[in-house]
């Protein structure tokens, strides 16, 4: 139904049919994000098991819950280790969302960048069936406008969720790489 | 095309163009207008003011200023509706800005949420193009502006079901919505009877401004909308259509 010259209602109808308006976007995956944060770097992979008394140690400073394990891969450029690349997940409400934190040999942030983006609101954001559909979904790098993007306005999600993670990956930082 | 997306100005930035340089570029500009005016970040230039300013002036980056000036600009043109001051006993009369510096003629909480991000988004894609890139799409937590030939569609979402509403064509101009928190909460005056205002403008600081404005339910926002060239639209509180002003 066309209004005025310039925007589209989307008929109840049309809505009705939208399946538990679920919107999942692919931004990066982790080598994409690898060879973004660390230009020319290779990578070790560092990933290891949280022990339970390791995982209440980061809770208890950070504030949020740790995975049981954590995503990490040494950076190393020319001989010498140029920072840390980790990888985490956090869950909102009605997001799940995977993201990744560059960290310098000094352990500072460099950057951050968000690889997955998912939501719905039919509830499933924390069923793992849910989640594991989007496994393997490629970055959308020849995305035709118009088609497999979705730009949206409405309601304006906080990123406080990623601050808390970079906060909780900082102290798993300290913990297990600070002096490895 | 390319998208990126960074966690900057409390909110998740998307940025797609053709090239990943001048996305680079695009961010860097969100970035620096995060630091300098992030309202809980007290060493951020509007931290320093709100802590300063009222007993020595502060300077300012020449963006920080901008924002201001414009603030100051949108509070006399709607007579107060917009107020980037948020203390209770004062308003936006105590901001005193001269050249490069501020001051606070009495002691004041300044807040620049309203009008940051858009302001933002404006100068990634000025970063953009100088950069070089041809066309490209920034959105900041649903502020967002295209630019270049392409025509990019952006659905608006009713705030609190998230299920598309509208379907806006953009096409070298922004697009802003201000909505009702999820939980209830908001940042301006509450409105019962709406969900959400959307504007389109030329500039997405326009846009965002403009939809304070809106929300604040003053007589003068037709009349704003008018004079620069936008048109909104409402999302009313039992999720049905309404005119703008």
């Amino acid at each position: 139904m066309r209004h005025s010259d310039w925007f589209t209602l989307i008929p109840a109808a049309i809505v009705a049919t939208v399946p538990a308006n679920a919107h999942a976007t692919v931004y990066m995956s982790v080598q994409q994000a690898q060879q973004a944060m660390f230009p020319g770097a290779t990578f070790a992979d560092r990933s290891a098991n949280l022990t339970d008394p390791q995982r209440k140690a980061i809770a208890k400073a950070s504030g949020t819950s740790a995975p049981k394990n954590q995503r990490v891969w040494e950076a190393r450029v020319n001989e010498s280790r140029a920072g840390w690349l980790m990888i985490d997940r956090v869950i909102g409400k009605h997001e799940y969302i995977t993201y990744a934190v560059a960290l310098l040999a000094d352990g500072t942030v460099a950057s951050v960048e968000i690889l997955e983006y998912r939501e719905t609101y039919g509830g499933e954001v924390r069923n793992a069936n849910w989640r594991r559909q989007f496994v393997g979904k490629k970055a959308g790098q020849d995305m035709k406008l118009g088609r497999d993007i979705k730009n949206i306005s409405g309601a304006t999600l906080s990123s406080r969720n990623i601050t808390d993670g970079v906060r909780r990956l900082l102290v798993t930082y300290d913990l297990l790489l600070a002096h490895a | 095309m390319i998208r990126r997306c960074r966690p900057l100005l409390g909110t998740y930035v998307e940025i797609t163009s053709e090239d990943i340089a001048t996305i680079d570029r695009g961010f860097e500009a969100v970035a620096r207008v995060h630091a300098l005016m992030s309202a809980h970040d007290a060493h951020s230039e509007i931290g320093r003011l709100n802590r300063e300013g009222h007993w020595k002036p502060v300077h300012l980056h020449e963006w920080t200023c901008e924002v201001l000036l414009r603030s100051l600009d949108w509070s006399r043109r709607s007579h107060g509706a917009f107020d980037v001051v948020r203390s209770a006993d004062t308003d936006w009369r105590v901001v005193r800005i001269d050249g490069d510096l501020a001051t606070l003629a009495a002691p004041a909480r300044i807040d620049l949420g309203g009008i940051a991000k858009g302001f933002a988004v404006d100068r990634a894609v000025d970063a953009m193009v100088l950069a070089g890139a041809r066309h490209g799409f920034v959105n900041a937590g649903g502020d967002c502006r295209a630019f270049g030939d392409p025509i990019w569609p952006v659905i608006v979402v009713e705030p609190t079901t998230r299920a598309p509403f509208a379907e806006i064509q953009l096409c070298n101009n922004a697009l802003a919505t201000s909505a009702v928190h999820p939980d209830g909460r908001t940042n301006q005056l509450d409105r019962s009877d709406l969900l959400s205002v959307t504007v389109r403008a030329d500039t997405a600081c326009d846009a965002d401004a403009l939809t304070k404005v809106m929300w604040s339910g003053t007589s003068l926002a037709a009349g704003l909308l008018a004079d620069c060239g936008a048109t909104a639209f409402a999302i009313r509180a039992d999720g049905k259509f309404a005119k703008a002003a």
